[in-house]
């Protein structure tokens, strides 16, 4: 298709087309409000609402709570991440097998990871295997993970197996948990703003076919 | 060993058993821990360590603790029921203060949610897809459950639907949404007025006054439905959620809930505000929106009744479109799940919504999602590992196909023929999951209606054959043999090329066992599958068929006291005498006294249908002349014969008179007919076509008023007996 067909947008014209988008200034605060509250910024989201007068969508403390979960994984303490669970919503993990078992499995990882094969082994038979019989779909996560108590972390393991004890397997079963809650809760689980960015980066790409324009470098802030 | 209750250990045997269908079979097994659990809701003190928090904190952690065990463990259940746990809940809920934590309100208004939801899948029915009702908790539950929806119950919950706290809100919501299952319930919730109404009622009320016109919640639905519909508008989507999956359960089969919801006043009805809610983007509260809207559809009001009404079809429209949407999307399986069944009882039992549905493209999208996840040639235990929710969502497919396909023929070749889904229903039938062995067999009897598929694809795929070994097993289960054997009912007609192979197969034996099996769905299949097999056979059939079947019983059978087992019996009967060789045999393996003794009773049965039955014996008996005799001498039949010509509806006075026709043409000077005053019923009935006419001495003689006859046919029966009558000897 001949290049020469695009239209071209000058910045100026661009400019001014920006420019006569009204976009009122509580529109502003609410996206970056959401924002934090999303990502779990509780001490930032406190001081923004103050100062922006703005209540937030959501009870503060709840946020509080998913930052404690996702630290919780983070450092290993699952028994510690499922109390809270519980006590934030005690219906989550009771209407979600999938990530109950996902929590236990990560359980008997702890285990292993901290060389307590014993406990894991008992873990595994009194608590992981029952999920086991319950629901066949959990089986093959589950030989999975016996599959690494055989290995005990030597570097032998396949990386499938071993990759149940890297860190972003931690990251993976905290998202999950996360995403539950904010589920759970009513709330999206991905930030408005993100969702404008892949909006705005999809228009362009649209737009790009048909005219050259000052696109926006979005790390910069600038136009090209 | 009893678990001790205290602050501490609830903590940690909440930990440890949500989410546990293990650890909570374990504490259900303990009764004594689990009365301690009930009595502390109730009275705290015993258990508390000033040590240890408060009361509030020890009740709150009992309820947490109660709630989750009632969800997936009958055992703990039963357990709760004994421990009176519901009564405790209500009592708990009935000392609420306005100063207490909405923690605690928030904690005993999910656990009675959690009880009542529990108690309500005991006693079913199910709200989507098969399931099982432990029998032995029945009686118990059925007891709770109508304990909860007492009025003196109702005052003590149902205030809470107006609460500050969302979340009791939700969960009373939820509780109605899954509770009201039946028609009592649904009355008592939607008649209920909160007590300061109440007094206004009495007071207000003067006998000439509409209940409507004077009461504005009547006119909204009743007080509960006035509540939720506010919540309609909130921008909470589970408060929404909830109280749009309260209102689907409060006005399905209720009219007087549904029309008012369908009503437009002066703003939008709710149902309009519902039918936006079904385009939400948020799937939770469209499958939601959607049910609620299908219940309002159903219900049976008079602007809906028909999808041929515009607002019916444009509402109906809404949630096939959508719902399609739901089902063709690669959304998480429990919501493909609901959306199929929301369709399913958008259509179910309704030509015209099952017509619009197919139009609408409903059957592509399903085929496509069974498709998805069912091979057309399976190898051995492709069900095995099988995660349950894909089987459920399987058996939620079928489901839904089977009741599209219900009615029409074209739609049944278009899921035989362009679909080509046989082969996955039939390898559907062998599942480890009785859901999916159940909505299997729907399908193969919805498709095994059509004429034109029995004698094909049934047969070609093997279908037919793969049904029929179902049927035959005698360890399955017994929704399942109920299932297949509708199919086979269907397969053994005179068209279907499966008869005889059938025959070979053992049929009669395995129908005859279920006859014994005093099930009356099994009785009354096998009854009807016979009468299917009788029809237009052979002789050495008949034989073969009443070799199994046992004349004696069949004798009994005409006796029964299910009336519905006597009208398939005589149509077996009928069936039997089709023929001078089949009436001989029945005459004479019956014996005369029996025959005719069991068919003058029927003739006056109070159940139409069984004497509709036995004329139609008759008539096929009287073509017999040797045994002509016999009937003509019976001292009961002729004059119930003449009954039958002017006292029953249509379908009996045609047979009636042609019976009566031919015993007349044989014996037109028959002296048994003058004195059962046949001839002067058929002088009447001819020379009377419309009003009441005839001296009142004629209709005094008769002994009886009768109306005029307008059935054509009747009446040329009539006429052309009374010739016979009248000119017998005269004519050819």
């Amino acid at each position: 298709m001949p290049p020469s067909n695009k239209s071209h947008i000058r910045k100026e014209e661009w400019e001014r087309r920006l420019h006569d988008v009204h976009i009122s200034r509580n529109d502003l605060n609410r996206l970056v409000m959401d924002y934090l509250v999303i990502e779990g910024y509780k001490t930032a989201a406190e001081e923004f609402s103050r100062e922006a007068d703005l209540s937030p969508s959501v009870d503060l403390e709840s946020i509080e709570s998913r930052m404690n979960i996702r630290e919780a994984l983070q450092r290993g303490d699952v028994a510690e991440a499922i109390t809270r669970v519980n006590d934030l919503n005690p219906e989550i993990l009771d209407m979600n097998p999938a990530l109950y078992f996902r929590l236990q499995q990560q359980k008997l990882i702890e285990f292993i990871r901290q060389g307590r094969i014993q406990e894991a082994l008992e873990f595994a038979q009194e608590e992981l295997a029952p999920r086991g019989e319950e629901n066949p779909e959990f089986l093959s996560e589950l030989e999975k993970t016996m599959a690494l108590l055989a290995f005990e972390s030597s570097p032998l393991a396949p990386p499938a197996i071993a990759e149940l004890l890297s860190p972003g397997q931690r990251l993976k079963t905290a998202s999950a948990v996360n995403a539950a809650i904010l589920e759970s809760l009513s709330q999206a689980k991905e930030a408005k703003l993100v969702g404008m960015l892949k909006l705005m980066s999809w228009g362009a790409s649209m737009l790009e076919e048909k005219a050259d324009f000052p696109k926006l470098d979005v790390i910069e802030g600038t136009f090209n | 060993m009893t678990v001790n209750v205290d602050l501490s250990t609830l903590k940690r045997v909440k930990n440890s058993v949500i989410g546990n269908p293990t650890a909570k079979a374990a504490y259900a097994k303990d009764e004594n821990f689990i009365l301690k659990l009930v009595e502390c809701i109730t009275n705290p003190l015993p258990y508390l360590e000033s040590s240890q928090g408060s009361q509030d904190d020890i009740r709150i952690e009992a309820a947490h603790v109660v709630s989750s065990l009632s969800y997936g463990s009958t055992d703990a259940l039963k357990s709760l029921l004994t421990a009176n746990a519901h009564q405790a809940f209500v009592y708990a809920i009935s000392n609420l203060q306005p100063t207490d934590q909405p923690a605690l309100k928030a904690a005993f208004a999910r656990a009675l949610k959690a009880l009542g939801s529990a108690l309500a899948d005991v006693v079913g029915p199910s709200q989507m897809g098969i399931h099982d009702y432990p029998v032995d908790l029945q009686e118990d539950a059925r007891n709770a459950l109508d304990y909860l929806f007492e009025v003196e119950v109702l005052d003590i919950y149902l205030p809470h639907l107006v609460d500050s706290s969302q979340q009791t809100v939700i969960s009373i919501a939820q509780l109605l949404a899954s509770a009201l299952r039946s028609q009592p319930y649904r009355a008592a919730v939607s008649e209920w007025l909160p007590q300061a109404e109440r007094h206004k009622e009495v007071k207000g009320k003067r006998g000439w006054e509409k209940t409507d016109t004077a009461n504005p919640l009547a006119r909204q639905g009743g007080w509960v439905a006035k509540e939720l519909v506010s919540y309609l508008n909130k921008k909470d989507s589970k408060l929404q959620e909830a109280a749009l999956s309260a209102l689907a359960s409060l006005a399905k089969e209720n009219p007087s809930v549904a029309s008012k919801l369908a009503k437009s006043v002066d703003q939008p009805s709710p149902l309009n505000v519902i039918l936006s809610l079904c385009k939400s983007r948020l799937t939770d509260l469209q499958v939601a929106a959607c049910l609620c809207a299908t219940s309002i559809i159903r219900s049976g009001i008079p602007s809906y009744v028909s999808a041929e009404q515009p607002t019916a079809k444009a509402a109906a429209m809404t949630v096939i479109h959508s719902m399609n949407n739901l089902i063709s999307s690669d959304l998480d399986v429990r919501t493909r799940t609901k959306a199929c069944f929301v369709l399913c009882h958008l259509v179910s039992d309704d030509k015209d919504l099952c017509q619009l549905a197919y139009e609408r493209g409903s059957l592509n999208q399903l085929a496509d999602l069974v498709k998805s996840i069912t091979p057309s040639e399976p190898n051995v235990q492709w069900d095995e590992d099988e995660p349950e929710s894909q089987a459920c969502l399987r058996e939620a497919a079928f489901t839904t196909i089977a009741s599209i396909a219900l009615f029409d023929n074209d739609i049944r070749c278009e899921i035989t023929d362009n679909l080509r889904l046989i082969p996955y229903i039939q390898a559907s039938l062998t599942h480890r999951h009785v859901g999916v062995r159940y909505s299997a067999c729907q399908c193969a009897r919805a498709l095994s209606r059509a004429v034109a598929v029995l004698r094909t694809n049934i047969v070609d795929t093997g279908l037919g054959l793969a049904v029929y070994r179902i049927f035959l097993k005698e360890d399955e289960d017994k929704r399942v043999t109920y299932a297949a054997s509708a199919v086979v009912c269907n397969l053994v007609n005179d068209f279907s090329p499966l008869r005889s192979t059938l025959l070979e197969k053992g049929v009669i034996p395995r129908l005859v066992h279920l006859l014994h099996s005093g099930d009356p769905g099994f009785r009354l299949n096998a009854l009807w599958t016979f009468k299917n097999l009788l029809y237009k056979s052979s002789t050495e059939v008949k034989r073969q068929v009443m070799e199994g079947l046992g004349w004696h019983e069949l004798s009994c059978l005409l006796m029964d006291s299910d009336l519905s087992v006597q009208e398939q019996a005589f149509h077996v009967v009928r069936h039997l005498a089709d023929g001078e060789e089949g009436i001989e045999m029945v005459f004479v393996e019956m014996g005369e006294q029996v025959l005719l003794g069991s068919l003058s009773i029927a003739l006056e049965s109070e159940n139409e249908n069984v004497v509709c039955q036995a004329v139609c014996v008759l008539g096929n008996l009287a073509n017999s002349m040797a045994r002509q005799d016999s009937i003509l001498t019976h001292p009961r039949i002729l004059s119930a014969l003449r009954n039958c010509l002017v006292d029953a509806k249509v379908e009996v006075r045609r047979p009636a008179a042609s019976c009566i026709l031919e015993l007349v043409r044989a014996n037109p000077h028959s002296r048994e007919l003058y004195e059962a005053g046949i001839d002067s019923t058929l002088r009447h009935i001819c020379e009377h076509s419309s009003g009441l006419s005839g001296s009142p001495t004629t209709r005094l003689a008769i002994g009886f008023q009768m109306g005029a006859e307008d059935d054509r046919e009747v009446k040329e029966k009539c006429r052309e007996a009374l010739q016979w009558l009248e000119h017998g000897s005269d004519m050819l």
